[in-house]
């Protein structure tokens, strides 16, 4: 069943793809059968698949079931929702202290669940400056010499 | 300029050392995944300005013999491709590695990668123009045929069910679609009113979404478990028997024969290359099966075919002023920079130019196979870094890398929803490999049948062809048809 509605999502978004299709500007000068051409021909032979597909599954009444909890169970699921919140506090923090603080929170929080604690206070302090300054040569390497523009944040 | 003068050109200490540094780099650059070697080649550039043009083309040769090579290192140890290049890599990499025989998988594809460079660059002295001849033959027509064929054959001979692959390849293809039209340049095709979306989606963010975040996503959830121990003889060179050569001699000489085809063609680099290698390999196996469980041949065909594009890409590069792959058009760039003139003047021209750039190639190959042989062990001891530290790390490399590609954080937010995607598949018998070689290879394919259609009218008049693009064509249907004959005759057999 969640496969078939996995399937059915991509279907839906095909065809709303499809219909999008009719809006693409066409060039009077354009004699390759125009923009749309080719995303339509790809849209019908992506849904006919998916619908065979569907077929199958039901045809066949597959019982595997459609592996997708184990992506939010225990560690998968933190360190899921720790890249989540550092890729959204990306811009309105900047890279520096969004990076650190995924870093610290995920490296500390991993060992955690690895080994059963976060170690001694030393060992966290050492740790975390470490990260920070891998952090920090990070920026320094992308930004610096790589001229890559790297969210500044709060730090603008 | 006599091949002697060539010869004292590239061996000059300078030279000898701008290659030497180039190897080194591009390994780096190649094997981390988030940076790759046209990031490579792009950071020199500013470099090259002041230097003189052998060194010049020397570093960046190095760069791009290190660099297509170095994916095999995070390929093989973790999974993550360090560029398209090195997809089929893991597949039997990573397996062996995971075994306990990392090292010997690296030792593998480091001697096969050299075998396939090497192979092509003396394809490229001998052939030069006569491959530039058969290239220049090539039309759209004959782009869209390879292409298509390619990409139809690397779904079907895929490992896992076709359908599915069917699918994950036409996704890819449809995410091509995003972003400007081709050919007429003037619809801009769902972006949705983003800017970022106009031009279309980045290969490497892709890669990294689908591929490379998935598996540490997975590899978190395995925090607790305790790695294999990585047995690995201690010595100065890792090198492989000569047992081992004899067994995978064939599988590297094919690999590096169709590599070499493949990176003629404009286009068509590593990424194809080494799916090819891969499917190929798998297709002409007494024992398919063995196949993704870590099978040395699974190795040493996708190394040598992707190693094997960096002479055939330079073929059209220098005969042509056609880019064969990305690290090309960055290479063409820089040559311009230089003052120099691709194309067919540049044998009339600059000749030694010509010269020089080959010979740097054949000697970046020997130098990436002593510094990668040598180095085994600190690429190997990569795996003893603890999850907890490198998979984090690893994130924030890939991240940055997204960023870096357009200067825009917008590259990181489609690259999560990627890695929904991506892990979904990957965990529910979707292959993942069809969508990137579909994503590589869709733009090829769109931009030639559009051109094909504007030459000959129409698309019936293109199959009406006499020419190998129209035969290509009619084998990426029929296999597709003939597998489906074959499944559906074998159930009625069964159900008899």
């Amino acid at each position: 069943m969640g496969e078939i509605i996995f399937l059915t999502v991509f279907f839906v978004a095909a065809v709303s793809l499809y219909t999008l299709t009719g809006d693409f500007r066409i060039s009077k000068m354009d004699t390759s059968g125009g923009a749309a051409m080719f995303p339509r021909l790809v849209i019908i032979l992506l849904c006919i698949c998916l619908i065979l597909r569907i077929g199958q599954i039901i045809w066949k009444k597959e019982k595997k079931g459609f592996v997708w909890k184990e992506l939010f169970m225990e560690t998968r699921r933190f360190f899921v929702v720790s890249l989540l919140v550092y890729v959204a506090l990306l811009k309105p923090l900047g890279y520096i202290p969004a990076t650190c603080l995924f870093l610290i929170v995920t490296v500390g929080r991993l060992r955690y669940y690895q080994k059963g604690g976060y170690g001694r206070a030393g060992e966290v302090l050492v740790r975390d400056l470490l990260l920070i300054a891998f952090c920090l040569a990070m920026y320094a390497a992308f930004s610096g010499i790589l001229s890559v523009n790297l969210p500044k944040g709060l730090l603008a | 300029m006599s091949w002697g003068a060539v010869f004292q050109n590239v061996f000059h200490p300078a030279s000898f050392f701008c290659i030497c540094i180039g190897v080194v780099m591009g390994t780096v650059f190649g094997c981390i995944p988030g940076l790759s070697t046209p990031i490579a080649l792009a950071l020199v550039l500013p470099m090259i300005f002041k230097m003189d043009v052998s060194f010049a083309i020397c570093l960046m040769m190095g760069i791009y013999c290190g660099g297509v090579s170095g994916g095999l290192v995070s390929a093989i140890m973790l999974k993550i491709p360090g560029s398209s290049a090195a997809v089929a890599t893991t597949f039997d990499g990573y397996p062996m590695a995971q075994k306990g025989d990392g090292a010997r998988a690296m030792s593998i594809g480091v001697f096969a990668s050299f075998v396939g460079g090497t192979f092509s660059t003396l394809m490229l002295m001998i052939f030069a123009t006569t491959l530039a001849k058969i290239a220049l033959g090539f039309g759209p027509w004959e782009y869209f045929g390879t292409a298509l064929m390619a990409l139809v054959l690397a779904t079907f001979l895929m490992k896992g069910d076709p359908l599915k692959g069917t699918i994950t390849m036409l996704i890819g293809v449809l995410m091509t679609t995003v972003g400007l039209s081709p050919i007429d340049g003037v619809a801009t095709r769902f972006a949705f009113g983003n800017v970022s979306l106009k031009n279309g989606f980045d290969m490497v963010a892709i890669v990294i979404g689908v591929f490379a975040m998935p598996e540490i996503v997975k590899n978190a959830g395995r925090i607790s478990q305790a790695r294999p121990d990585i047995k690995l003889e201690k010595r100065i060179f890792y090198l492989l028997p000569v047992k081992e050569i004899r067994e995978l001699a064939g599988t590297i000489l094919r690999g590096s024969v169709l590599g070499t085809l493949v990176g003629i063609l404009p286009g068509l680099g590593g990424g194809p290359a080494c799916l090819m290698g891969y499917a190929m390999e798998k297709r002409l196996a007494k024992d398919p099966e063995t196949f993704g469980t870590g099978d040395p041949h699974g190795i040493a065909a996708p190394e040598s075919a992707n190693n094997a594009t960096v002479g055939g890409a330079l073929i059209p590069m220098l005969s042509l002023g056609v880019p064969g792959d990305t690290n090309t058009s960055i290479i063409l760039g820089a040559f311009t920079l230089l003052g120099i003139s691709t194309g067919p003047i540049m044998l009339q021209n600059d000749p030694e130019v010509f010269q020089t750039t080959i010979l740097a190639v054949f000697v970046a190959n020997f130098i990436m196979l002593a510094l990668q042989s040598v180095s085994i062990p600190w690429l190997v001891k990569m795996l003893s870094v603890p999850n907890t530290y490198l998979l984090p790390i690893i994130t924030v490399f890939c991240v940055t890398g997204c960023i870096s590609l357009n200067n825009n954080v917008f590259e990181v937010y489609y690259m999560l929803v990627l890695v929904f995607i991506g892990y979904l598949f990957e965990n529910n018998g979707y292959p993942v490999a069809p969508m990137i070689i579909g994503f590589v290879l869709g733009g090829t394919i769109e931009t030639n049948l559009r051109r094909s259609i504007t030459y000959y009218g129409s698309f019936s008049s293109c199959l009406s062809r006499i020419s190998i693009g129209t035969l290509f064509f009619w084998v990426s249907v029929i296999v597709p048809a003939a597998y489906i004959a074959i499944r559906l005759r074998g159930k009625r057999t069964e159900r008899v």
